[in-house]
C-alpha cells in the first residue's frame, strides 16, 4: 500500500530533509507559534479537532527537541474548548490563552498553574512579554476576541491595564511591542475592529473600520490609530529599514499590505493584494514574502513583492477599476502557484547551506554573503522554497498540510538547523538539514521577539 | 480569627458580588478572594471563576458548584464540568457530555463529545451538539433535542432540517427522523409549512415532518394569505413567484380549490397611510388575484371553512388616504373610508391622480441633479377621476368633494396634471391651489426644456409639458406648472427651444442671435434678436420677451453685435464679450480670432471650461486643424499647434509651447488625412492621403479621438491619429464594454461581424449575432452568440475555449475552502447536442488542454470523465489543477464516508480510492471500507486499518 503523490515528479520533503522525529500533539492553526526555550520546544495545541470538549491532545505540549518525546503535556481540568494557539515562555513561566475564555500562567517545569485570568472571549493570539510596570519582571500582553488588549502582571495575573476602545475583532492578530514614545516602556501595536457600543465619541468615526493602532504601554491610552481597508487577521511585524530611525511596522489585512511609521502611524507603504491570514516575512534585501488564502489570480498564492519602490514613490501601479485599489504592476512582484491555501507565514533561513548556491549568477564565497531561502507551506501539503531574491527553488511534498508557520533553528545542539512543521493531521514533524547557517527569520513573526524583527 | 475580622468577613460576604470574586490558589488549594481579601478559604482542589452566580469547584475529585457564600449549590458529583454560559454548564459522564441548568437539573443528558453555543442572532438560543463528527442540536426554549447523528442540522421556525449520510435532507421531530428523502432544503414559514422536494416531486410539509400534500408535483409554489396557505401546483415544471405557468390552486389538504387552470397570480396591496410623528408612511395589506386561462380574475375567499375562488373586481389603486378603499357592487365601483361611503357604487371605473404640490417644496430635498430625494407626502394621491358613462368627474380626496363633472369629455391624466376637454371648454387641474375649478381655454401645450431656479427643481423630460400657453379673449398667457403667470402678450408667442426665465433689467443693446452649425463651424442666424441686459451686475442675454437666455448644458451661444463682432455666452453663465472677427468651433473646443490669429480659446471637459487668452502665444491656426485630446483620470489636455510650436491647454491653464514633429489627423473635404506637423519642416506633408469617405462623424460615441467614417462599402472607425481601426465596410457599429470596462467596437455586417479593440486589434471575426463579456472572477471571458449557440473565448489570450454550439456553461469553482471564497478554475459546458466539455486555462502534470469533450462531469464532486480510445479516465478538479486519478475506470462509485466523498474503483483488481473532498488518491488492494470513528478505515489482511495513518516511510 502506498500513497500516490498527485503532483507527479514532486519530491517528498524527506528526500531533501530527512525526518528526525515526529510526535502526535494535535492540530494547530495559522495563529500557532513554536517556542524553543531552555532546551525545550513549547507548542500550543487545538487537540484532536477544533471542536471537541473532551480532548486528549489540547493544551500545551513541551517536547524534548532531540527526540520529540513529551516532557510535559499541560491540560486544563475543566470541560470546554481548551484549544491553545500561541504560547510565550519566560524562564520557568509559560503563558498562554485558550478558546475557553481563560488566560493562564504555569510553572512549566512543575506543571503547576500559578494564576489564571478570566477573559470575556477566546484568546487566539500569541502573547507578548515585556516589563510593563517596571518591577523588573516580565508582564504579559495579549488580545482577546472582541475585547481589546489586556496587560497583566506576569507574576500575579493582575490587570495592569486593558483597552477595548478600538477593539480586537476576532483577536487573531498578535500584538507587537516597541517603545514608540521613548519612555522606556514598550508600547503595544495591535489591530482590531471596534465593537460599536464600546466606542467613545472620540472614536465614533471608526465604527465600521478595521484598525491598526498603538497604545501607550504605561497607561493603555491611544498614541495613534490608522484605518485599514478590510479585516485584519495577520499579525504586525516590525522591521528595521534603511532610511528610518525606527523599524517599519508591516501589517496586512484581507485586502492590503501596508507598512507604517511605528512612531506616528503614518503610512510608509500601501499596496493592495487580495489577502489572507498569514503574516509577512521580510528578507534582508527588503523583499516582502507572504502567502494567500485566495488571490485575484486564482492559481497564484505566494507572493514576493519589492516594496522599496513604494518607499521611494517609484512603484509602477495600475489602479483597478471601480474600487480604487492600487495594485503593483507585474514588474514589482513575483507570484507562485502552490497546491492549496496558504495561511502560514513564510520563514527565511538558509536551510540548504546555500553558500554553494549562486546568487545573481555569481558564486558567493564566505559566510558573510551567505544567501537564504524562503519556506512557505500550504494547507494541502506543498512546501514552496524560494531564494531570497524570490526565485523558485523547489516544491516539496509534506506529509500533511500546515496552517501554522514553520520553525527553523538548531534545536538539538548538533550545529545544524532543524525544520519543525506542525501538520494539520495532528503531528509535529522535525526534519534535519545539513545547514550550519544562522537563521534570520525562523518562526512566526520573525524570532518570537514580540513582533520586532 | 478575631471577632472584628470575622464580622468584617460576614459583612463582606453579604456585600460581595460574585463578579468581584476571583479564584486564587494557596498551597495547591483554591479559594476565592475579592481584591486582596479572602472570602472563601482555599479548600478546593480546583476552581473556576464565578459565572451566572455560580463557580465550578473540584472537591474530593468531583466537580460541583458553589454560590458566592461558598455554599455547595450543585453537589460535587461530576467527573468534569465547565463554567455556566448562556444558562447552562457542560458536565461529563463517561466519555460524553451533557448540560445542567443553574439549579443542577440535567437539561441535556450526556450525548455529545462537544457542545457549542450558537450565535443565532435573534432566534432562539441553540447549542450545537457533536459526536464523532456527527451533528445534533439542543434548543432549550423549544425543548428540542436532535441527537448528534447527522451531517448537519438546521433549526428554524420550529422545524429541524437535517442532512443525512446520503446527502439527502430530512426532517426531525421529537428526535425522530420523520422525512428522509428531501433533495432540497424546505424553508418553513412562520406558519410551519413549506414545500418539500423529493425525487417524486414537490409536496407540502409540516414542520413536524408530516406530508400535508404528498410529493408528486413537478412544480409547487406556496403563498401565505395571512395564515392560509395558497398552494399552487403544476405538472409543467417548476413554479415560483417569478415563474408562473399553468397551475392549479390547492388548499393545505391538497383539495383543488378551483378547477380552472390558472396562469398567473399577483399580490395586490390594499393601500393606506398611517400617520406617524415624523410624517405619513404607507401601509398595505396583501390580497391575491389569480388570473385564469380565459383571462378571468379571481380572489380567494372562505365559504364557511372552505377555501374558494371568486371573481375579482379589485381596482389596484395606489395612494389612497388612510382606510380608504374602493368597493364593488353590482358591476359598479364606489369609495369607502372605514365604514363611511364616500362615493356610492355608481362609477364604471376610478383612477388616482398624483400631482406635485407646489407647497411641498418646503418639505422636499433635492439631490444635485434636482431630483427630489424624498417627500413626506410621496405616494399619496390627491384626486380621483371618476368615469360614469360619458361623463368624467374629479374628486378631491383631502376635502372628499367632487370638484366638477363634465360630459362627453376627453380625459388625459399624467403624473402632473389632469386635462379634461370637451367641445365647450377645457380644464386643467394641477393641485388644490392652482387652476381649481378655473376654466382655462388652452391653445396648446408646448414643451421647451425646463431648467430650474434654486428653489424649485423638476426633472427634465423631453416631451413632457413644462409650460402652459393659455389663450383668452384678449391675449395669450404663459403659466408655469404651478399656475404662476409668466407673461402675457397679445401676439402669438413663439418659444425658442431653450431655457427661459423672466428677469428684469436694463437693456444695453440688441443683437442678432446665432448658433454654430458644428462641425462646419459656420454661424447661422437664429430666429429672433436678442438683447444684452445688465442684471445684478452680470450681463445677460434677454430675448424679446424679456427672458434670459442660457445656452443648453455643455454648449455655447454665439452672437454678433452691431459692429459685426462675435461674442459668446457659455452654459456656465460666462459671457465672452463680442470683440472677435471670427470663430472656429469644434465640439469641445472654440477658438476666437482677430486679424487671422487666435486671440482666445477655450475647451470644455465635463462641463468645466478651461480657457485663456493666448496673446502671448501668437498662433497661425489652420482652419482645418483638429485638436488632439489626451486625458487621464483627473485632467484633460488639449494639444494644438502654433507657428512656433505646440500649445497645450489643461485645467491648469495654458502650458508652454514646444517644438516637435508629430502626426495629426485633419479633416478635409475628402475625408480624413494624416499630416506630419513640424514648424521647421513641411507643414503640409500628408502622411496619409485623404480617404475618400462619404461621411465622417467625429467625436463618435463621446470618444474625442474616434471618428466614425463611411465609405462606399459601409461604416468604419478612424482615429484622430489617422489609424483606421475598423475597416469601413460594416452596416452598424456599436460600443461594448470588455471586462476591464474598456470600450470594444462591435461591427456588424450582413454576413460577418467583428469585435475590435480601440487600438485596432481584431478580437474576433465571424458570423455571430451578439457578444457579451460575462463577469467571471479570475478570467476574461468573451461570449459570442452564434446561430448555433455560444462560442466562448478567453478575451485576454484570444484562445477559443469552447466549441461553437454551447448551450450552457458554468464556472468550475474548484478551490473549495472553509471560507467564503470559491475560486474560478475553468468552465464546464454542454453543447446543443448534449455533449459535455471541460475547459481549464492552464495545464499541470500530464493534463494540458484548452477544452476537451468529456463523457460527463460532476461539479458537485468536482470530477469529470474523459474517453480516449476504448479507455475512460477520471480526472479530479478538486485542487487548482486537474489531474488524472483513475485510468481506464468505467466502473466506479461515489459514497460519502464521514462527510468525505470517496470515489472507488475496482476494475483493475485493485481497489483504488479517490478522496474527492481532499483531492487525494489512495491505491491498494482493499477488501472493504468503512467510516471509522476517526475517519476512513480499510479492511486489509483481515484487519481494519486507519487509512490516514499510512506510514510515511513506506
Amino acid at each position: 500500500m502506498f500513497l500516490i503523490n498527485p503532483a507527479i515528479g514532486q519530491k517528498n520533503i524527506q528526500q531533501v530533509f530527512p525526518l528526525q522525529w515526529k510526535s502526535k500533539i494535535g492540530t494547530s492553526t495559522y495563529r500557532s507559534n513554536v517556542v524553543y526555550s531552555q532546551d525545550y520546544l513549547f507548542i500550543g495545541s487545538s487537540g484532536e479537532d477544533l471542536n471537541k470538549d473532551i480532548d486528549a491532545l489540547d493544551g500545551v505540549h513541551i517536547l524534548n527537541p532531540k527526540t520529540g518525546k513529551s516532557f510535559r503535556h499541560i491540560q486544563l481540568p475543566q470541560l470546554g474548548d481548551n484549544d491553545v494557539n500561541g504560547v510565550a515562555v519566560s524562564e520557568d513561566l509559560l503563558y498562554f490563552g485558550t478558546d475557553n475564555d481563560y488566560f493562564y500562567c504555569f510553572n512549566w517545569r512543575e506543571g503547576k498553574e500559578l494564576w489564571k485570568y478570566k477573559t470575556k472571549n477566546d484568546c487566539e493570539s500569541v502573547p507578548a512579554l515585556s516589563d510593563m510596570n517596571m518591577d523588573g519582571t516580565m508582564d504579559v500582553i495579549f488580545n482577546v476576541q472582541m475585547d481589546g488588549v489586556h496587560v497583566l502582571d506576569g507574576k500575579t495575573g493582575e490587570s495592569i491595564w486593558s483597552n477595548d476602545s478600538l477593539g480586537s475583532h476576532q483577536g487573531n492578530s498578535s500584538p507587537a511591542l516597541y517603545d514608540v514614545n521613548g519612555d522606556g516602556i514598550k508600547d503595544v501595536i495591535a489591530t482590531g475592529r471596534p465593537v460599536r457600543e464600546n466606542l467613545s465619541e472620540k472614536w465614533e468615526n471608526y465604527q465600521w473600520a478595521d484598525l491598526v493602532y498603538c497604545l501607550d504601554g504605561k497607561t493603555g491610552s491611544v498614541i495613534w490609530v490608522q484605518e485599514m481597508e478590510a479585516g485584519i487577521h495577520a499579525s504586525p511585524v516590525l522591521v528595521e529599514t534603511d532610511g528610518y530611525d525606527h523599524p517599519l511596522l508591516y501589517i496586512r489585512s484581507v485586502s492590503d499590505v501596508m507598512a507604517y511609521n511605528v512612531v506616528n502611524g503614518r503610512i510608509a507603504i500601501d499596496m493592495s493584494y487580495n489577502g489572507s491570514f498569514g503574516s509577512m516575512a521580510i528578507s534582508k534585501m527588503g523583499l516582502v514574502f507572504f502567502g494567500n488564502e485566495y488571490s485575484y489570480r486564482s492559481d497564484k498564492k505566494v507572493f514576493c513583492v519589492d516594496m522599496s519602490c513604494d518607499l521611494l514613490g517609484e512603484c509602477g501601479y495600475y489602479w483597478s477599476d471601480g474600487g480604487g485599489i492600487k495594485i503593483p504592476k507585474q514588474e514589482s512582484y513575483k507570484s507562485y502557484s502552490i497546491n492549496g491555501n496558504v495561511s502560514a507565514s513564510p520563514v527565511i533561513a538558509d536551510v540548504i547551506n546555500s553558500n554553494k548556491r549562486k546568487k545573481n549568477n555569481v558564486m558567493q564565497i564566505g559566510a558573510e554573503q551567505k544567501v537564504e531561502e524562503v519556506l512557505i507551506p500550504s494547507e494541502s501539503g506543498d512546501l514552496l522554497i524560494l531564494t531570497e531574491e524570490g526565485d523558485s527553488l523547489m516544491m516539496l511534498k509534506l506529509p500533511a498540510g500546515s496552517e501554522a508557520t514553520l520553525f527553523v533553528d538548531d534545536i538539538d545542539g548538533d550545529g545544524k538547523l532543524e525544520i519543525i512543521q506542525l501538520g494539520l493531521n495532528g503531528y509535529v514533524y522535525c526534519y534535519s538539514t545539513n545547514s550550519t547557517s544562522k537563521v534570520s527569520w525562523g518562526s512566526f513573526r520573525g524570532q518570537n521577539n514580540n513582533g520586532l524583527f | 480569627m478575631k471577632l472584628s475580622s470575622f464580622i468584617f468577613l460576614l459583612l463582606l460576604v453579604g456585600a460581595v458580588h460574585s463578579q468581584d470574586l476571583v479564584p486564587f490558589s494557596r498551597n495547591g488549594m483554591y479559594g476565592f478572594k475579592a481584591e486582596q481579601t479572602i472570602v472563601i478559604q482555599p479548600k478546593y482542589e480546583y476552581a473556576l471563576d464565578f459565572s451566572q452566580g455560580l463557580a465550578a469547584v473540584k472537591l474530593n475529585g468531583k466537580w460541583g458548584f458553589i454560590n458566592p457564600k461558598g455554599e455547595l449549590i450543585i453537589p460535587n458529583k461530576f467527573k468534569a464540568v465547565s463554567g455556566f454560559e448562556h444558562g447552562y454548564a457542560r458536565f461529563q459522564q463517561g466519555e460524553l457530555i451533557g448540560l445542567i441548568d443553574t439549579a443542577g437539573n440535567v437539561a441535556l443528558a450526556p450525548c455529545a463529545d462537544f457542545i457549542q453555543y450558537l450565535e443565532t442572532y435573534g432566534s432562539d438560543e441553540q447549542f450545537e451538539l457533536g459526536l464523532k463528527g456527527k451533528r445534533g442540536l439542543f434548543v432549550p426554549s423549544d425543548r428540542v433535542i436532535v441527537s448528534p447523528k447527522y451531517k448537519y442540522v438546521n433549526y428554524r421556525m420550529g422545524s429541524c432540517v437535517v442532512r443525512l449520510e446520503n446527502d439527502k435532507l430530512g426532517i426531525v421531530h421529537d428526535d425522530e427522523l420523520k422525512v428522509q428523502n428531501l433533495v432540497s432544503t424546505p424553508y418553513f414559514s412562520n406558519k410551519k409549512i413549506a414545500k418539500g422536494k423529493t425525487e417524486d416531486g414537490y409536496g407540502l410539509l409540516s414542520s413536524r415532518g408530516v406530508w400535508l400534500i404528498e410529493p408528486k408535483y413537478e412544480g409547487m409554489h406556496v403563498e401565505m394569505w395571512g395564515a392560509i396557505p395558497l398552494v399552487m401546483v403544476s405538472n409543467e415544471g417548476e413554479l415560483s413567484s417569478y415563474r408562473q405557468k399553468n397551475f392549479l390552486l390547492l388548499d393545505k389538504k391538497g383539495s383543488i380549490v378551483h378547477h380552472d387552470t390558472l396562469v398567473s397570480f399577483e399580490k395586490v396591496y390594499e393601500n393606506g397611510h398611517m400617520e406617524y410623528d415624523w410624517g405619513t408612511e404607507p401601509y398595505s395589506e396583501v390580497a391575491y388575484v389569480f388570473t385564469a386561462k380565459n383571462g378571468e380574475k379571481y380572489e380567494p375567499f372562505f365559504n364557511g371553512n372552505k377555501l374558494e375562488l371568486r371573481k375579482s373586481h379589485r381596482l389596484d389603486l395606489k395612494g389612497l388616504l388612510p382606510n380608504m378603499k374602493t368597493f364593488y357592487s353590482k358591476g359598479k365601483y364606489g369609495l369607502i373610508a372605514s365604514s363611511d361611503t364616500l362615493l356610492p357604487a355608481e362609477f364604471d371605473t376610478l383612477g388616482t391622480i398624483f400631482l406635485s404640490s407646489s407647497n411641498s417644496d418646503d418639505y422636499m430635498e433635492f439631490d444635485e441633479w434636482g431630483e427630489p430625494l424624498y417627500s413626506y407626502n410621496e405616494g399619496r394621491a390627491e384626486y380621483l377621476w371618476l368615469k360614469k358613462g360619458n361623463s368624467i368627474g374629479i374628486y378631491h380626496l383631502a376635502s372628499k368633494m367632487v370638484l366638477g363633472e363634465f360630459y362627453g369629455g376627453e380625459l388625459e391624466v399624467t403624473d402632473r396634471f389632469v386635462r379634461i376637454k370637451n367641445k365647450d371648454h377645457e380644464i386643467l387641474y394641477f393641485d388644490d391651489k392652482h387652476f381649481k375649478g378655473q376654466k382655462v381655454e388652452l391653445e396648446s401645450f408646448y414643451c421647451p426644456k425646463f431648467s430650474s431656479n434654486k428653489n424649485k427643481l423638476f426633472k427634465e423630460k423631453n416631451g413632457e409639458v413644462d409650460y402652459i400657453l393659455a389663450k383668452d379673449e384678449k391675449q395669450f398667457t404663459i403659466y408655469d406648472l404651478e399656475g404662476n403667470k409668466i407673461l402675457s402678450h397679445s401676439n402669438y408667442l413663439k418659444f425658442h427651444n431653450s431655457n427661459i426665465l423672466l428677469k428684469a433689467g436694463r437693456q444695453v443693446g440688441t443683437f442678432d442671435a446665432y448658433y454654430v452649425n458644428s462641425p462646419n463651424q459656420t454661424l447661422v442666424k437664429d430666429v429672433y434678436p436678442i438683447n444684452l441686459i445688465n442684471y445684478n451686475g452680470e450681463a445677460n442675454l434677454i430675448n424679446e420677451y424679456g427672458e434670459v437666455i442660457y445656452p443648453e448644458y455643455e454648449s455655447e451661444f454665439f452672437y454678433k453685435d452691431g459692429n459685426d463682432k462675435i461674442g459668446a455666452l457659455l452654459s456656465n453663465g460666462r459671457h465672452i464679450k463680442a470683440k472677435y472677427d471670427s470663430i472656429n468651433a469644434f465640439p469641445g473646443l472654440v477658438k476666437m480670432y482677430n486679424n487671422g490669429r487666435v486671440d482666445y480659446m477655450y475647451f470644455m471637459e465635463y462641463g468645466n471650461y478651461v480657457s485663456g487668452r493666448i496673446a502671448y502665444y501668437p498662433v497661425q491656426m489652420n482652419v482645418n486643424q483638429t485638436p488632439r485630446f489626451e486625458s487621464d483620470d483627473y485632467e484633460t489636455w488639449l494639444y494644438t499647434e502654433t507657428d512656433t510650436g505646440s500649445l497645450c491647454m489643461s485645467s491648469t491653464g495654458v502650458k508652454a509651447s514646444y517644438q516637435e514633429s508629430y502626426l495629426k489627423a485633419v479633416y478635409t473635404e475628402r475625408g480624413i488625412a494624416l499630416k506630419e506637423i513640424n514648424p521647421e519642416a513641411n507643414w503640409n506633408s500628408f502622411a496619409v492621403e485623404p480617404q475618400d469617405y462619404k461621411k465622417i462623424v467625429p467625436h463618435w460615441n463621446d470618444n474625442y479621438h474616434l471618428a466614425k467614417v463611411k465609405s462606399t462599402e459601409g461604416w468604419g472607425v478612424n482615429t484622430i491619429g489617422g489609424q483606421l481601426i475598423v475597416p469601413a465596410k460594416f452596416k452598424k457599429l456599436e460600443i461594448l464594454y470588455d471586462p476591464y470596462e474598456e470600450q470594444v467596437i462591435h461591427a456588424v455586417s450582413s454576413k460577418i461581424s467583428a469585435l475590435y479593440k480601440l487600438n485596432g486589434d481584431l478580437i474576433y471575426e465571424g458570423a455571430f449575432k451578439g457578444a457579451e463579456f460575462p463577469y467571471l472572477d479570475g478570467m476574461t471571458l468573451l461570449e459570442i452568440q452564434t446561430k448555433n449557440g455560444l462560442l466562448l473565448i478567453d478575451y485576454e489570450s484570444g484562445e477559443i475555449i469552447s466549441p461553437n454550439n454551447i448551450k450552457s456553461y458554468e464556472p468550475i469553482e474548484a478551490m473549495l475552502d472553509d471560507f467564503e471564497y470559491y475560486g474560478f478554475n475553468g468552465l464546464a459546458m454542454t453543447d446543443e447536442n448534449g455533449k459535455s466539455y471541460i475547459f481549464k486555462n492552464s495545464c499541470f502534470s500530464d493534463v494540458c488542454f484548452s477544452f476537451k469533450e468529456v463523457v460527463k462531469y460532476d461539479l458537485d464532486f468536482l470530477f469529470f470523465e474523459v474517453k480516449e480510445g476504448e479507455s475512460e479516465y477520471i480526472y479530479s478538479m478538486s485542487s487548482e489543477y486537474y489531474y488524472k486519478v483513475f485510468e481506464d475506470s468505467k466502473d466506479y462509485t461515489i459514497d460519502l464516508y464521514g462527510g468525505v466523498a470517496l470515489m472507488t474503483s475496482k476494475t483493475t483488481g485493485r481497489y483504488r480510492v479517490y478522496d474527492l473532498t481532499a483531492g487525494m488518491l489512495y491505491e491498494g488492494v482493499f477488501d472493504d471500507f468503512r467510516d471509522g470513528p476517526e475517519g476512513l478505515e480499510v479492511f486489509i489482511n483481515n484487519n481494519w486499518q486507519y487509512i490516514f495513518e499510512l506510514p510515511l516511510e513506506e
